[in-house]
């Protein structure tokens, strides 16, 4: 049987996919599907094979959508970003620039506390302890300054005006949504909750391709280096402080010391490096230094003495 | 309900065509059967339109829909079974254990997204944005046609372009022996 083929007809699994996925697709173009089908049984298994690859695109809808549906009523042709995440923040985008000339703006939290700011474009960025950012707005460009400490961001999307973050030499391009900065004793680390970020070192430092990071995944540099590692983690662990926890997987104690101190003005030191080599895994509850070193007792062979105004973690004695 | 009434008067007038074409689409004469079955019941469990201009091809978008699904469902099933075995040798006791380490899996489902977004990267600018509203999106060709000011024909070729596009690259993924392809 022959199929009823122009020359411009559907001639491929790819060409019938799309015929009939349109709304437009007629009962002669099912007929004539079913001709091709039957012409050789390398096209349904043509046709088959799409659909895995379709299926494997579907499966990731949610993650390469990442946001959902907000439907604006004139498209505007986005300037071509390469990056694929862009090209769907676009769909998303809602028609709203930042908000014209406005002065540059800057928060700050004492040790132990922590805020949200709600900036003109309704991004948001949740201030961990210890920590000062500022904003520039300006001409349209939406630019945040990590000075020092933690945050997490969350970015309305907007393919025309790139959302930026600087934190030291360490600079961050929002394509996607949320994500997570920590500057401290020259470390960078930046954990991504949601869509894309592209990670670069700037400077010296500065690398020929910057990192594209996607959810799940940490970005850690030490400032002034270029060497960078990726890896994946619990994106929620490395939010959890805004629920005044802390939560760990398998980290080091001197990790755990370190965001104890940035938490809390009484000080915790380590009698003996080594120790910091303790790994330790779990939820801490961020309500005093005193009680969370208290519970580290429970878990790790160390015991803690009050000395002075700080707290000074021993190993155990055996 | 007039429109319920014409499509089951055409689904009836329609069988053979339909079960031609489902048997042609799965290769699967008892398949078939059960798809055209079960079009019955949905034509008439579903909310259906005022008005259908055209029934008939109303009946073969659904029946194609049912079978791609269907077809999909059954790939997935298969996948399944061949990972069951493959992984049958991981055992306590007597009882073979197929769960993977959750942490794989995170490691795994990660690496499938990365790939996906790869092959869509790969795609021409224009095609990528057509491919994207409509497989990710949603939006129907008829509206990403007046939203970018091309015709509906070249949205169908902007998407027929992209399934060419990403077929290939799937096929030199698994031909460079990367991730195993889902179902």
């Amino acid at each position: 049987m022959t199929a009823p083929e122009t020359s411009s007809g559907p001639r491929s699994a790819a060409d019938w996919r799309a015929r009939l996925d349109s709304a437009g697709a007629a009962e002669a173009d099912f007929v004539a599907f079913t001709a091709w089908l039957e012409e050789n049984p390398a096209h349904r298994a043509a046709f088959d094979q799409l659909d895995a690859v379709l299926a494997d695109v579907d499966a990731q809808k949610e993650h390469l959508a990442g946001h959902k549906v907000v439907r604006f009523p004139v498209w505007k042709k986005t300037a071509a970003v390469a990056a694929i995440a862009a090209s769907i923040l676009a769909v998303f985008l809602v028609a709203r620039p930042p908000s014209g000339p406005g002065p540059q703006t800057a928060w700050e939290t004492r040790t132990g506390e922590r805020k949200d700011v709600t900036l003109a474009d309704g991004s948001v960025i949740h201030l961990n302890t210890a920590t000062r950012v500022s904003v520039d707005f300006d001409h349209g460009a939406r630019n945040a300054r990590l000075e020092n400490g933690e945050a997490l961001f969350e970015v309305t999307p907007d393919a025309n005006h790139p959302f930026t973050v600087t934190a030291g030499d360490q600079r961050i391009e929002v394509i996607g949504t949320a994500f997570n900065v920590l500057r401290h004793d020259g470390a960078i680390a930046v954990t991504v909750s949601h869509g894309v970020v592209r990670a670069s070192a700037t400077g010296k430092a500065e690398a020929a391709t910057p990192a594209r990071l996607i959810a799940g995944n940490l970005y850690s540099r030490r400032e002034g280096e270029s060497v960078y590692a990726v890896t994946m983690v619990d994106a929620g662990a490395a939010t959890a402080w805004r629920d005044g926890r802390l939560a760990y997987d398998g980290a080091e104690l001197s990790k755990v010391v370190s965001d104890l101190n940035r938490n809390f003005d009484t000080q915790v030191t380590l009698a003996d490096a080594a120790l910091g080599n303790l790994r330790f895994s779990g939820v801490l509850k961020l309500d005093s230094a005193e009680a969370v070193v208290r519970r580290l007792e429970g878990f790790l062979p160390i015991s803690a003495t009050p000395q002075g105004n700080g707290i000074v973690v021993r190993a155990r004695d055996q | 309900m007039p429109a319920r009434d014409d499509l089951l008067g055409a689904y009836l007038a329609l069988r053979a065509d339909l079960i031609r074409f489902l048997t042609a689409r799965l290769s699967d004469a008892a398949a078939a059967e059960d798809v055209y079955q079960d079009l019955y019941l949905r034509l008439q469990s579903a909310e259906l339109p005022e008005a259908v201009p055209e029934p008939r091809a109303f009946l073969y978008k659904a029946a194609y829909n049912l079978a791609n699904d269907r077809a999909r469902a059954a790939r997935r099933r298969a996948h399944r079974d061949q990972e069951w075995q493959d992984a049958g040798t991981y055992k306590v006791g007597d009882v073979p254990v197929a769960d993977a380490p959750p942490v794989e899996d995170a490691i795994d489902a990660r690496r499938k997204l990365l790939r996906v977004m790869e092959w869509i990267d790969a795609l021409p600018p224009r095609c990528r944005e057509v491919f994207t509203l409509h497989r990710i999106t949603g939006v129907p060709h008829q509206e990403i046609a007046s939203r970018l000011g091309i015709t509906t024909k070249a949205v169908e070729k902007h998407m027929a372009n992209a399934f060419r596009i990403l077929g290939e690259k799937a096929e030199s993924d698994t031909a460079q022996g990367r991730v195993s392809r889902d179902p």
